[in-house]
């Protein structure tokens, strides 16, 4: 009876909790719609990038090569270099469910991150369970953040699902068993899932090797598992690896030295946690002077590894000041979920000082209480697009109707960030904001205009361009600092075969210009109106080359 | 393991389905009853079920809601892996959504009839 109690007092707040988080972020960011019928909640470029790459694997079938390049067809062979776990899961659930994969893309780290939280909650559970319970309160800060928010609406997706399995890790670590396939899952998916983790989850593994070793507790069935796992893991995930060392590293390897990230959605600081950022610190000390009795005491190390993860990943979230850069911002997202075990180790031992030994159910009632007040209280702002149902109505048609070896030439629009325009899946060129005011300001009408080939910048960053591979396993690639001449170049508008005009902007003088170089273009008998919206039009050339506008002063005002 | 212990799972599957339904129908309220299900079908038909069942070797060990949870993590992190290398070997992405989760329930089961042994 005191089981079952206890296994319905477990199942209540878990659910509760759940509820609560999934309606403070995912339902919040989404106005509480799963499907707005265009990508809702898309606040920054990366967004669509994770999006359009999973889109481009769902159409080709798989991530061979990167779809943007295989579409817009420069280096149609440059191979699908992107940690690859998130873009297929995306894309396998799209391609099952339907479900367009703007919703499938959006809804993983959402439910990665649930997960996440339920999973740390179980290994909290294996230090102490009243203490685990008194540990929620602190996820809610997940969605409080503006910086938290960011992450899901910025775009932040493969990294924040990829830390689920960094916590599945240490889950599987803290058995008494471990089994080297289910270990093999969680360190393949690690690698596959995010790169730059892997020395995460081998310091993980180190970490629970010191404990064990300092318990004297290291059992030799442990190592042969260990061993056997990660030699299946590396054999996943050789190919993740052979990718990332020879074209990421070339082009993102860097180590930097940040304190701020504005233009990434900003830094989680404890400070935001309010209070808890005390109990969370006094926590940090509690734990360290519990791990250092109990460690003489020679308890089995996986009995110590949940309160050694959480003071693990408070100082790895520190390592931005040691060149870690970006990649520490981004663990400290998820430090309401890694860290969530401080709090409940100083909350219970204040119940102690204050001669309260709490039970499960008074700790459950305190933490419903608490989660509920903060989900109340909750300020960080979310909502609305980038995207418009009429500009994704646009990139669709472009998408589904055009041929795919069609050029399209998108000329000014505020909306047109880069990678949204992937979505259109065909060669495309967007012109440069500065060319059009240049033209403004001279009130001249232009066939040539400075555009750059949006896509995935990253094949043009490497040198030699043509991509030649000497050494099959070292490429000896390099970044090349001058790339943006293959992307930026001034090119002829009567060349390309589709022309995209907007009908507003915020500054509407844009808009106007646009819709003058339209109306001016379509008197060419060879020009017609393909498509037209609320948002723009698109202009059909049935004759690219042709000369199509009359350059010099515009003839009248626009 | 037996077919009583699998069909036990099953109604516990059952109950988790109809207790998430509720749950991500209240969060999604201004979504229709169809899009809600189609979202919430498919992700439990390709995490959730296969990664019950693949720990369910171990469900003396684990009880279901934990073995539901870090089996689901377990799920998406096989399923991302395979995925890859499936496509890479041609077969399309749109069918690993219907032929994976067979495939680890399938394993799952078979690891079952081993009993609860790392």
């Amino acid at each position: 009876m005191m089981k079952l109690r206890k296994a319905w007092i477990d199942g209540a707040v878990l659910l509760f909790m759940l509820a609560v988080l999934l309606h403070l972020g995912y339902g919040r960011i989404l106005e509480h719609r799963l499907d707005h019928g265009y990508p809702f909640g898309y606040l920054a470029a990366d967004t669509f990038q994770h999006q359009s790459r999973s889109d481009g694997v769902l159409r080709l079938g798989n991530f061979r090569y990167e779809p943007i390049q295989h579409f817009i067809g420069i280096y149609p062979h440059f191979p699908g270099y992107y940690p690859p776990v998130f873009l297929q899961l995306a894309a396998a659930w799209s391609g099952l469910s339907g479900l367009p994969t703007y919703v499938t893309a959006q809804a993983l780290p959402f439910l990665t991150v649930a997960l996440a939280m339920l999973l740390m909650y179980h290994i909290a559970r294996r230090w102490h369970p009243v203490m685990a319970l008194l540990s929620l309160p602190l996820f809610p800060f997940l969605f409080l953040s503006q910086a938290g928010v960011n992450a899901f609406t910025w775009g932040h997706w493969p990294q924040v699902t990829a830390q689920l399995f960094l916590i599945l890790l240490v889950w599987l670590l803290c058995q008494p068993f471990w089994n080297p396939f289910l270990l093999a899952a969680a360190f393949a998916s690690i690698v596959m899932g995010y790169t730059a983790y892997a020395p995460i989850a081998a310091l993980l593994v180190a970490a629970y090797v010191t404990l064990a070793l300092l318990t004297r507790t290291l059992e030799k069935e442990k190592v042969h598992a260990l061993l056997i796992a990660s030699a299946m893991a590396l054999a996943l995930s050789l190919k993740t690896l052979h990718l990332f060392v020879n074209i990421l590293i070339p082009t993102q390897g860097e180590v930097s030295v940040l304190r701020d990230w504005a233009a990434g959605g900003g830094v989680v600081h404890l400070a935001e946690f309010g209070l808890q950022a005390w109990l969370l610190v006094a926590g940090a000390v509690l734990s360290v002077m519990l791990l250092a009795k109990s460690i003489r005491e020679r308890g089995q190390a996986e009995r110590w590894l949940p309160l050694v993860f959480p003071l693990l990943m408070l100082v790895l979230g520190f390592t931005n000041l040691i060149g870690f850069g970006k990649r520490a911002f981004f663990l400290r997202l998820l430090w309401p979920i890694y860290l969530s075990l401080l709090v409940g180790v100083t909350l219970y031992h204040v119940g102690l000082l204050v001669g309260k030994k709490l039970t499960e159910a008074s700790a459950a009632a305190i933490s419903l209480g608490a989660i509920l007040f903060i989900a109340l209280t909750a300020t960080a702002s979310a909502g609305g697009s980038i995207m418009s149902p009429e500009m994704w109505q646009l990139l669709s048609w472009l998408r589904d109707t055009t041929p795919q070896d069609a050029k399209l030439f998108f000329f000014y629009g505020d909306e047109f960030i880069g990678d949204n325009l992937w979505n259109v899946h065909r060669y495309h060129l967007r012109v440069m904001p500065e060319a059009v005011v240049e033209a403004l300001v001279n009130r001249s009408a232009r066939r040539f205009w400075s555009t750059t080939i949006n896509s995935d910048t990253l094949p043009f960053t490497l040198v030699p361009a043509d991509h030649h591979k000497e050494n099959p396993f070292i490429w000896g690639w390099s970044a090349n600092n001058s790339y943006e001449y293959l992307l930026l170049r001034e090119r002829d508008m009567c060349e390309q075969d589709y022309l995209i005009f907007v009908k507003h902007s915020r500054q509407p003088v844009f808009a106007q210009y646009g819709q003058y170089l339209a109306s001016k273009l379509l008197e060419n008998p060879w020009f017609t109106l393909a498509f037209e919206n609320d948002y723009g039009i698109v202009l059909r050339n049935s004759m690219p080359g042709a000369s199509c506008i009359k350059e010099g002063p515009i003839e009248a005002a626009p | 393991m037996n077919l009583r212990t699998i069909i036990e799972d099953l109604k516990r599957h059952a109950v988790t389905y109809g207790v998430l339904s509720i749950v991500l129908q209240a969060v999604f309220f201004r979504e229709s009853i169809s899009v809600v299900q189609r979202f919430l079908a498919s992700f439990y038909w390709m995490f959730l079920l296969p990664g019950a069942f693949l720990l369910m070797r171990w469900r003396e060990r684990w009880g279901f809601t934990e073995r539901l949870i870090a089996g689901s993590a377990l799920s998406l992190a096989a399923f991302g892996v395979l995925s890859y290398h499936l496509g890479l070997l041609g077969l399309h992405v749109r069918l690993h959504g219907l032929l994976l989760p067979p495939l680890f329930i399938a394993a799952g089961l078979l690891l079952a009839r081993g009993g609860d042994r790392a």
